[in-house]
C-alpha cells in the first residue's frame, strides 16, 4: 500500500477550515486510512457542500452513498445516514461528507453545488428512498415506477417480494398478450400519434418530435434507452433510461462472502472484468491491512494493462461500427482475440476471467505465458496501424467525429467525467498517476492528452493509451520480481470493522468501491462508483444542438457499459 | 411429360427435408445483447469465429427481418416485457436460444430484479450454458438447433394452423 497518503497535512488544513467556519455544524471528525471523515449536521449541509466546492476546492463528488444503520441504530438513531465522497484535484485529497437522516427527513439536495451528484441522488431515493429537497427531478433510476419498496434497505428480502408471481402473468400466446404487455409498461416510446393536436398537423410545421431509442437498438451499447427530442434533425433534449440491466448486484453483494463478492465484480464492466477484480480487491486489501507481494502487484498490473488493451480495442470496433465502419469491428477483434487467448491461457476463461484474487493472483505468470505475451505485443501495433490507415485520415470518420460531442475541460469536471473522455478535453487527471495503486509508480509511462474534447480526440487518446500499456506491459515483464504470487488469506476472511473508499484508473475512468465491514466475512455494505454512469450523465451537454445522428456516435465515444452501469 | 421430365433437370426430395434444409442453413439471428453474454456473441460473428460458415452471419437489429432470437444475457424483470414483445414481432417459424446461465435460469443472480429464466416469457429451444459460454459453445448450440431444425416437420405445421402454437 502506498501509505504516502496517510496523513497529510491538507487534510489537517481543510477540516479546521470546516470547524472554524461550521462550529454548531460539524459533528465530529476524523483522517482514516488517508482519507478524512466528517460528520455534519443535516441543516448545515448544502452550506458546507458550497463552501468546500467553492472556498476549499473540492471540485468533483465522486459518489453519494448510502448506508441503511436498521440493525445497528435500534429505535434512538437515524435509520440512515448519507455519505457524500468528495475530492479535489490537482492535489487528490479525499474528504467524505457523513450525515444522518430519518426516514420522514428529507435532505438538501447537492445538485444545485455539484452537477454531477444528480444521478448519484436519485439513486439513493431508488435504493432507499431518501429523499433529496431541491433536486430537479427527483424519480427512480433503475426499477420501474410501480415498483414497491426500496431494494437496498436491509429489510428487503434479496429475492425480492412478488417476482414469482410476476413472470407467468407475462407470458400467454392469447392475442390480447400485445396489449397487456402494454399496460405493464406504461412508458411507451412516441408519445404521441398523428392527432388534430400533433404538431405535424398544425400550420407552423414541425416543431418537436419524441423520439425513442432502445432499449432494443443496436447502438445503444446494450439495453440502454433514450428519450430524445428533437428539432427536425436537431437535438433539443436527451434523457437517458435506465434499470434494463439492474441485476441488484449491491444487494447480492451483502449476502455474500468477500471471495466470492470478486467474481461477481467481473460481471460489471465485462469488457474490462480484470480492473473490475482489481478495484475490488484492492479495496478489501487496504480495509484488511493485507500486504500484496511484490511479483503479484507486478502480474496485476500486466492483467490489468492487458486489459486495458483489450477493452480499447473492443472500444474502437464498437465506435467504428456505430458509425458505419464495420470493417473496423473485425480487425479490432481480431486483434482483441489475441488478448483474450492470453488470459485464456492464463486462467482459463476469456471474458469474465476472475483473475485477481483478495492477497494476490491465483497463478503464476512462468517463461512461456510471458514469451507469448511479448510476442502479442509486438503484433498489436501491426493491427492498429491497419485501423489508423482506415480511420485517421478518412473522410467520413472525419466528418462524422470532429468537431462532433464537444466538452469543454470546465464542464467536463462539472458533470464529472472521468478516464480517457476526461483527457480529450485535456484534464491530466488519471489516478495511476496521482494516487498510484499497485506499483504503478513504478512504471514511466505517459498521459495522453486531447485539446478539443471532441469525438475525434477521445479516439486519438484512447489510442495512444493503448501504446502506453504496451510500454507499461513490457517494463513490468523486464522488471518482474521474484517471489511469492499471493500473501496469505485465511480461507475465511473475517475484514476488521471499518469503511474504506478506493479507486482506480479502469479503462472507462476512476472506478471506486466503497466497502464497510462490520467484522464478520461478509460486507456490511459495497458501493460502487462507476465510471459509466457518472460519465453518461454528461450525454445530453453534448448531444444538444447536434444532429440526431450524432447521438450514436457521442454516446459511443463515451465508452459505456451497461453492466456497471445498471450494477 | 414425362418426355418433358426426362430433358428438365430436375430434384425430388420430401417437402419436409426440402424446407429443413433450407431454414437451418439460412438463420437469421436477432442479436438482442442484454449483457456480458452479447460480447462473446459479436465474437462469435466476428472473424475469428465466423458465424458466416453457418450461413448466420446476418444479424438483424429489427426483430421483424429475423427468425432466431438468440437472448444474450440477463432479462430483467424490467426488460422481459420489452423482450416478449420482440419475441412476438418476430415472424413464425421461429427459434429461440437461450444464451448463458442467466438467460437460462437466472445464474448468479437470485436478486429481485433479475427473470428466473427466459423461457417463464418465451419458449426456449436451446440452452447454452456458460458465463458466459465461449464462442464455441454458442456454435455448438447453434448446431444442435439445426439438427432439431431437420428433425421438425414444417409441412405439418402449413397443414395444420394449429400444430404451430403447440410448438
Amino acid at each position: 500500500m502506498p501509505e504516502s497518503a496517510a496523513d497529510r497535512p491538507e487534510l489537517r488544513q481543510a477540516f479546521d477550515a470546516l470547524t472554524g467556519r461550521f462550529p454548531d455544524g460539524v459533528l465530529s471528525g476524523g483522517v482514516e486510512k488517508g482519507e478524512l471523515s466528517v460528520r455534519v449536521g443535516k441543516d448545515a449541509l448544502a452550506s458546507v457542500l458550497a463552501f468546500l466546492k467553492d472556498e476549499q476546492g473540492f471540485n468533483a463528488v465522486d459518489d453519494i452513498i448510502v448506508l441503511d444503520n436498521i440493525r445497528a441504530s435500534g429505535e434512538g438513531g437515524k435509520r440512515f445516514t448519507v455519505l457524500y465522497q468528495l475530492c479535489r484535484f490537482p492535489d487528490f485529497l479525499r474528504l467524505r461528507l457523513a450525515v444522518d437522516v430519518c426516514e420522514t427527513e428529507a435532505l438538501d439536495s447537492a445538485v444545485p453545488v455539484y452537477r454531477s451528484a444528480d444521478w448519484a441522488e436519485r439513486e439513493a431515493f431508488d435504493m432507499f428512498g431518501v429523499r433529496f429537497e431541491g433536486h430537479p427531478g427527483l424519480c427512480r433510476i433503475y426499477m420501474p415506477d410501480e415498483f414497491e419498496g426500496h431494494p437496498l434497505r436491509k429489510d428487503f428480502p434479496l429475492g425480492g417480494r412478488d417476482v414469482a408471481s410476476e413472470a407467468p402473468r407475462i407470458y400467454s400466446r392469447e392475442s390480447d398478450s400485445l396489449q397487456a404487455l402494454e399496460r405493464q409498461s406504461p412508458e411507451r416510446g412516441i408519445r404521441h400519434s398523428p392527432t388534430d393536436t400533433h404538431p405535424w398537423n398544425s400550420a407552423k410545421g414541425i416543431k418537436e418530435i419524441d423520439l425513442n431509442m432502445g432499449p432494443q437498438h443496436p447502438s445503444t451499447h446494450g439495453v440502454l434507452r433514450l428519450k430524445l427530442a428533437v428539432d427536425n434533425e436537431v437535438v433539443l433534449r436527451v434523457v437517458p433510461v435506465l434499470g434494463y440491466l439492474h441485476r441488484g448486484m449491491e444487494k447480492l453483494w451483502e449476502n455474500l462472502t468477500y471471495t466470492q463478492v470478486v467474481p461477481l465484480t467481473d460481471r460489471l464492466d465485462y469488457i474490462a472484468a480484470l480492473s473490475n477484480n482489481l478495484g475490488f480487491v484492492l479495496a478489501v486489501e487496504t480495509l484488511a491491512g493485507i500486504e500484496v507481494p511484490r511479483r503479484a502487484r507486478y502480474i496485476r498490473v500486466v492483467l490489468a494493462e492487458l486489459q486495458r488493451l483489450a477493452s480499447h480495442l473492443a472500444w474502437l470496433g464498437f465506435m467504428a461500427n456505430d458509425i458505419g465502419a464495420m470493417s473496423v469491428l473485425l480487425y479490432s477483434f481480431e486483434a482483441r482475440e489475441h488478448v483474450l487467448d492470453l488470459f485464456e491461457e492464463y486462467c482459463g476463461a476469456r471474458l469474465t476471467v476472475h483473475g485477481i484474487r483478495i492477497g494476490g493472483v491465483p497463478q503464476d505468470l512462468d517463461g512461456t505465458l510471458v514469451a507469448r505475451i511479448r510476442t502479442v505485443l509486438e503484433g498489436i501495433p501491426k493491427h492498429l496501424a491497419d485501423i489508423r490507415a482506415l480511420l485517421d485520415e478518412n473522410r467520413i470518420w472525419k466528418e462524422r467525429t470532429v468537431g462532433v460531442g464537444l466538452i469543454g475541460a470546465g464542464d467536463a469536471v462539472e458533470y464529472g467525467l472521468t478516464g480517457p473522455s476526461l483527457r480529450a478535453s485535456g484534464v491530466p487527471w488519471d489516478i495511476r498517476k496521482d494516487i498510484p495503486y499497485s506499483s504503478y509508480e513504478e512504471f514511466d509511462f505517459d498521459v495522453p492528452l486531447g485539446r478539443n474534447g471532441d469525438i475525434y480526440d477521445r479516439y486519438i487518446v484512447r489510442l495512444e493509451e493503448i501504446f502506453q500499456s504496451i510500454r507499461i506491459v513490457r517494463q513490468a515483464l523486464d522488471g518482474l520480481p521474484e517471489g511469492a504470487i499471493s500473501a496469505k488469506v485465511p480461507r475465511v476472511l473475517k475484514v476488521p470493522p471499518g469503511e474504506v473508499f478506493h479507486t482506480i484508473e479502469a479503462p472507462k475512468g476512476v472506478l471506486g468501491f466503497y466497502v464497510k465491514s462490520n467484522g464478520t466475512d461478509k460486507p456490511e455494505r459495497v458501493k460502487m462508483k462507476s465510471p459509466s454512469f457518472i460519465n453518461l450523465q454528461s450525454l445530453e451537454h453534448m448531444c444538444k444542438g447536434n444532429l440526431f445522428s450524432d447521438v450514436v456516435g457521442i454516446l459511443g465515444s463515451l465508452d459505456i457499459v451497461l453492466g456497471e452501469i445498471d450494477k | 411429360m414425362t418426355e418433358a421430365l426426362e430433358k428438365a433437370p430436375f430434384f425430388l426430395a420430401r417437402a419436409d427435408a426440402f424446407i429443413t434444409w433450407a431454414q437451418k442453413n439460412s438463420l437469421w439471428p436477432f442479436g438482442s445483447g442484454l449483457a456480458c453474454c452479447a460480447i462473446e456473441m459479436i465474437a462469435t460473428a466476428a472473424a475469428r469465429f465466423d458465424i458466416a460458415r453457418f450461413g448466420m452471419e446476418l444479424f438483424r437489429a429489427s426483430p421483424r427481418q429475423a427468425d432466431l432470437f438468440i437472448v444474450a444475457g440477463t432479462v430483467t424483470n424490467k426488460m422481459a416485457p420489452v423482450i416478449r414483445r420482440l419475441w412476438d414481432q418476430m415472424p413464425d417459424p421461429k427459434w429461440a436460444l437461450a444464451m448463458g446461465n442467466c438467460a437460462i435460469n437466472g445464474g448468479p443472480f437470485p436478486t429481485y430484479s433479475v427473470l428466473q429464466g427466459v423461457d417463464k416469457i418465451i419458449p426456449v429451444d436451446v440452452y447454452v450454458a456458460g458465463c458466459p459460454p465461449t464462442p464455441q459453445g454458442l456454435i455448438h448450440g447453434l448446431m444442435i438447433l439445426q439438427e432439431k431444425i431437420a428433425r421438425s416437420h414444417p409441412t405439418k405445421e402449413i397443414l395444420n394452423p394449429d400444430a404451430r402454437i403447440r410448438r
